[in-house]
């Protein structure tokens, strides 16, 4: 399917190059890290989800013998706080505990073993408040406050486009409805672990993170020294999806160590790790939308109601991208949005794939379903009616101005879909739907904040080619396609690369590994500063080929030559020892180049800017089978289409789309908190569900090539795109195999089925329609 | 803080073992949950007598009137038996629990005397009328695997009781047993309903039907009123959705005042269905004794 191009590395699907240490069990996670004299920490956390701290009494525990010390928020010495946006995170709380988890205290002794018994004799008097559970309570004035002096109400993001309700008026159909979903966890492979030490007088820490210039900061400041007094060594990332953003442990370890001057680890089990990171956003999302009778978009209004739980972390940044999705990819020429974010004291929301962007499709794309049907019109040819095309302009104002393969996406998975379909398996079977999601999405931090990724290039000593770039491998696979776009200016294979990174000593700030924006932005620096090596090793070849100018001159296979006098040529190694022999010195040709993603911060007023560059499209077919007496779902075909820009490695593209789809999945029919007063009663594996391999479908992966012009070598990052369009697939494949609408996540059993009844109850009641409005029903 | 660990090799030192140190020690066979209690520090036994190897307690004996299960023999061992087609239930029971890891490692006799509510070969056991063999150093008992059961992880084994032997009697051609289990996802997953279904048909009526649930109650239980409606209709269509309605009511009213209630009073119908539908596809196929429609 893909073309073949003139890459050299860029393309191919190329092995990943931490696969063979990962599958031999020799990568090296926090966990496995041991040094001598290692002591052990272990954090108190709050049981109470809303309380005022009366006192905590270190004294009896201090006291055992092989405790070294427990830390309190009056041992930090600098600020007791922390936070991506705001700093509203307490290091150790010290007048309130906000959710069931927070910190208080860290017991650091000899053995785990004595720190957990010491832990048990910390003696907490914390006077418990009234608390706010939802977010939709959190909104009412007279709800209690969670941050004393705030609002609960801390954000809201406005979008207004056209006349909203000349827009209604000129619709023949309008529908709507409310969908709610919940709070879901990452469930990455990894619980947090990491280790801190002191090394020559600076403190080093490491915790799998996936911003650890970030991080180095935030303890910098916790501890009220310089930044260049730590070294943040990333160890390898056992999965993160937005959950290692925030800080866990990181302030905890550096400051045990800076006090007691000894090695510090910490590791915590499933249980604390659900409550140590964050959580995606549950919104519930009301949806109006209105369609004329040829099948066009007039109006869609909307508003999203987000829990950020008791601190900010990403709230404003989610519920922004929230709402700027909230349209789905459809030009609509009237649309008003109201996105919210309120602080509760549930369990802290910030990060996860899809980043507010994965909310809004299961309410828009049911909505497109509901008003398809009611307009007598195939799901996919109503969509295609409305989709987002080249020269499109988004609600906000911003024109699509090239590759917009949306409908590629939609064509290609409706094609699968439609063969899949009169397959012998599914004949004379009943209760079997078919159900299609499209989506897109908007990369990088966005709405004109500085997105700015720094890399450096040099030749190494024996002609290889040295790249600094931070960007964080979580699983993703980005150690991969970095290598492969920094090795392609060199023509000569990715061996040609030594890649130094997870270190903030040897490399420069490439941002976060988050918002999709490692390809597109890290690609695009580490693109530019082989590019320019590159360009300076031909200029010094020239020298010593002795030409007058580089031009002409040309790489492949490790040597330099002229291009039409190819024996006139010399080796990259020979080029270094030349080098390196008038000049011994390290880093004489390192070469930096930064890249900085153009955004636009968008008018407070109406949202109105360009806050994301560039977007990706996809799309997501099912055929499923719903059992009718018991409420279960099998998946048996499923599809997606992606739109990539370029594909850097097809293979690690494939890997993201089995991925976003279990996750989709999981979010789709599974997954479920179950949080009551802010305590989370499903939080290890055995009651928190997410598919396992074998309830995923095979997945047909369909990559939609269309050149991005500034990307690296035209692509567009796709690791949260993935997951967008899963979830509403599924759900309208449910009303088409039983004709129920599950407005509500997860579409467990028990909600089908009692839908299923309901539907069966409700039968012979008439269905009564306002003149004007036409309210859809729901069963449940 | 640690425990004391002792492998036996043959049932009477495990037996011996036992007997010499009957307070707080545990036995283990496949591990799968008391490890994980272990390690959760729920229990901590002093002593540990791991009874997993025992070799005269890993075999199956298939014998034309009656069927003989070692207490240590494997969920894998379990669903890898050749068994006739109207006993592959219990290769399906085994097969539905956890993963390939926790099924190479469990044992039939660690899912009974566990006591868990949820176990799924306890209802197929239950179904087919199992007699247990206890085994101590005072000497042996038979009980039915339905009097073993006190409350949800409390049984009648005595401190120094193992649980050796499972016996049933073998199936003829008109009897059959059936399986259905409610998970939330197709491995790895906790029962929240599950169903076997013994029935035996004879002049085209149900002769006898036992009926045993899983997940619906405190432990395993057999659901004698129904059967007891079944007995004596014809197997067919009709009664089958005379079953789910009785089922309904009754776990309705067993599960009154729970959150649950609504959810599995409904999906009981489901497993009990696909159960009774398995057994009428079986004797439609064998052409004994049902009538379809």
């Amino acid at each position: 399917m893909l073309k073949m191009d003139k890459y050299d590395s860029v393309g191919k699907r190329i092995f990943r190059i931490d696969a063979k240490s990962k599958v031999k069990g020799e990568t090296i996670y926090p966990q496995d890290i041991y040094m001598d004299n290692m002591a052990y920490g272990k954090t108190l956390r709050s049981s109470i989800p809303h309380g005022k701290i009366n006192k905590i009494d270190i004294e009896k525990a201090e006291k055992v013998e092989g405790v070294l010390k427990v830390f309190t928020a009056k041992d930090i010495p600098g600020k007791n706080h922390h936070g991506v946006l705001l700093k509203d995170h307490e290091a150790f709380c010290e007048k309130k505990v906000r959710r069931i988890g927070d910190p208080l205290a860290f017991v650091v002794a000899e053995t785990e073993e004595i720190a957990e018994e010491a832990l048990k004799l910390i003696e907490v008097d914390i006077e418990e408040l009234e608390g706010v559970f939802s977010a939709e309570e959190g909104m009412k004035k007279d709800s209690p406050r969670v941050h004393d002096e705030e609002d609960n109400l801390m954000y809201t993001y406005n979008l207004k486009k056209g006349d909203i309700d000349s827009g209604f008026k000129e619709s023949d159909i309008i529908v709507e409805n409310e969908y709610r979903v919940g709070m879901v966890d990452h469930a990455f492979l990894q619980p947090e672990a990491g280790i801190a030490y002191m090394e020559n007088g600076r403190i080093v820490v490491s915790v799998s993170s996936q911003y650890p210039h970030f991080d180095r900061m935030e303890i910098a400041e916790a501890l009220d020294i310089s930044e260049d007094r730590i070294k943040y060594l990333n160890p390898a990332v056992g999965g993160a999806f937005g959950a290692r953003e925030d800080i866990t442990m990181q302030i905890h370890l550096a400051l045990a160590t800076y006090i007691l001057n000894r090695p510090v680890k910490t590791i915590y089990n499933r249980e604390e790790s659900f409550l140590a990171h964050s959580k995606r956003h549950s919104v519930v999302m009301k949806y109006k939308t209105g369609a004329s009778k040829d099948g066009k978009l007039k109006a869609l209004k909307a508003e999203f109601i987000g829990d950020t739980g008791a601190y900010a972390s990403w709230a404003y940044n989610v519920m922004r991208k929230c709402g700027v999705h909230g349209t789905g990819p459809y030009e609509i020429p009237n649309v008003d949005i109201k996105s919210h974010a309120v602080y509760t004291n549930n369990p802290f929301a910030g990060a996860m794939r899809g980043f507010g962007a994965t909310q809004p499709p299961v309410g828009h794309e049911q909505q497109m379903d509901i008003l398809a049907e009611k307009l007598g019109i195939d799901p996919i040819d109503f969509r295609m009616k409305n989709i987002f095309k080249l020269g499109s302009n988004t609600a906000t104002g911003q024109e699509l101005s090239e590759s917009v393969p949306l409908d590629r996406c939609i064509e290609s998975v409706k094609e699968y879909i439609e063969k899949e379909i009169k397959s012998e398996e599914f004949k004379d079977k009943e209760n079997i739907g078919v159900g299609y999601g499209a989506t897109f999405y908007g990369t990088g931090y966005g709405n004109g904040f500085p997105d700015v990724s720094v890399a450096e290039a040099e030749l190494n000593k024996d002609g290889k080619v040295n790249i600094y770039l931070e960007a964080t491998e979580c699983g993703q696979g980005s150690d991969t396609v970095m290598v492969q776009m920094a090795a392609e200016p060199f023509k000569s294979g990715i061996e040609i690369i030594n890649h130094r990174h997870c270190n903030t000593d040897l490399t420069k700030d490439t941002g976060t590994a988050a918002a999709s924006r490692q390809t597109y932005n890290s690609g695009n620096a580490v693109k530019l500063a082989s590019e320019k090596l590159r360009d300076k090793l031909l200029e010094k070849a020239s020298v010593y080929l002795g030409l007058n100018t580089s031009m002409g001159l040309d790489i492949k296979d490790n040597y330099i030559f002229l291009k039409f006098e190819k024996d006139r040529k010399i080796s990259l190694k020979e080029l270094a020892e030349k080098i390196y022999s008038e000049d011994d010195c390290e880093g004489l040709l390192r070469e930096e180049a930064v890249f900085i993603a153009q955004t636009t911060m968008m008018s407070e007023e109406d949202g109105q800017g360009s806050p994301y560059w560039p977007y990706t499209f996809g799309a997501c077919g099912v055929i499923l089978e719903v059992d009718p007496l018991t409420g279960r779902v099998q998946i048996l075909r499923a599809v997606s289409a992606q739109d990539v820009g370029k594909a850097i490695n097809p293979d690690l593209i494939e890997g993201q789309m089995d991925g976003g789809f279990a996750m989709g999945y999981g979010y789709a029919i599974y997954e479920d908190l179950n949080i009551k007063n802010g305590n989370m009663k499903n939080n290890r594996f055995t009651n928190y569900l997410i598919p396992t391999s074998s309830d995923m479908p095979k997945l047909k992966k369909i990559i939609i090539e269309d050149p991005e012009s500034t990307g690296p070598y035209g692509a567009k990052g796709i690791g949260e795109p993935v997951m967008t369009y899963v979830a509403p697939a599924i759900l309208n494949a449910i009303y088409d195999a039983v004709g129920v609408r599950i407005n509500s996540l997860p579409a467990s059993p028990d909600k089908i089925l009692k839908a299923i009844s309901n539907k069966k109850e409700d039968k012979d009641e008439v269905e009564s329609y306002d003149k004007s409005e036409e309210k859809s029903r729901f069963v449940i | 803080m640690s425990s004391k660990y002792y492998k036996a090799y043959k049932l009477d030192e495990a037996l011996m073992k036992l007997k010499e140190n009957p307070e707080n020690s545990n036995l283990i066979a496949g591990g799968t949950d008391i490890v994980i209690e272990i390690k959760n520090k729920k229990i901590k036994p002093d002593f540990i007598i791991d009874i997993s190897d025992l070799k005269e307690l890993k075999d199956i004996s298939i014998e034309e009137d009656n069927i003989e299960l070692g207490s240590m023999v494997t969920f894998t061992q379990l669903e890898n038996e050749d068994f006739p087609k109207n006993l592959k239930a219990l290769s399906e029971a085994a097969h539905s629990v956890g993963s390939p890891q926790i099924r190479n490692k469990g044992t039939i006799g660690g899912n009974i005397c566990n006591g868990s509510p949820a176990a799924d070969l306890v209802p197929p056991l239950l179904a087919l009328n199992s007699i247990v063999t206890l085994e101590s150093t005072r000497g042996k008992r038979e009980i039915a695997l339905e009097d073993v059961f006190l409350d949800k992880g409390k049984t009648v084994l005595e401190i120094d009781e193992i649980l050796t032997k499972i016996r049933f009697k073998n199936l003829k051609e008109n009897e059959f047993l059936s399986f259905s289990k409610l998970g939330l996802r197709n491995a790895l997953a906790i029962s929240r309903i599950c169903t076997s279904v013994y029935v035996k048909v004879q002049d085209k009526k149900i002769e006898n039907i036992r009926i045993a649930n899983g997940a619906l109650g405190r432990y395993g239980i057999r659901e004698k009123n129904i059967e007891d409606k079944l007995i004596g209709m014809p197997l067919n269509k009709k009664t089958i959705e005379y079953g789910k309605e009785e089922i309904n009511k009754e776990i309705k009213e067993r599960l009154k005042g729970r959150s649950s209630m609504e959810f599995k009073s409904e999906a009981i119908k489901g497993t009990l269905h696909k159960s009774l539908f398995n057994a009428l596809n079986y004797f439609l196929d064998r052409k004994v004794g049902v009538i379809n429609g």
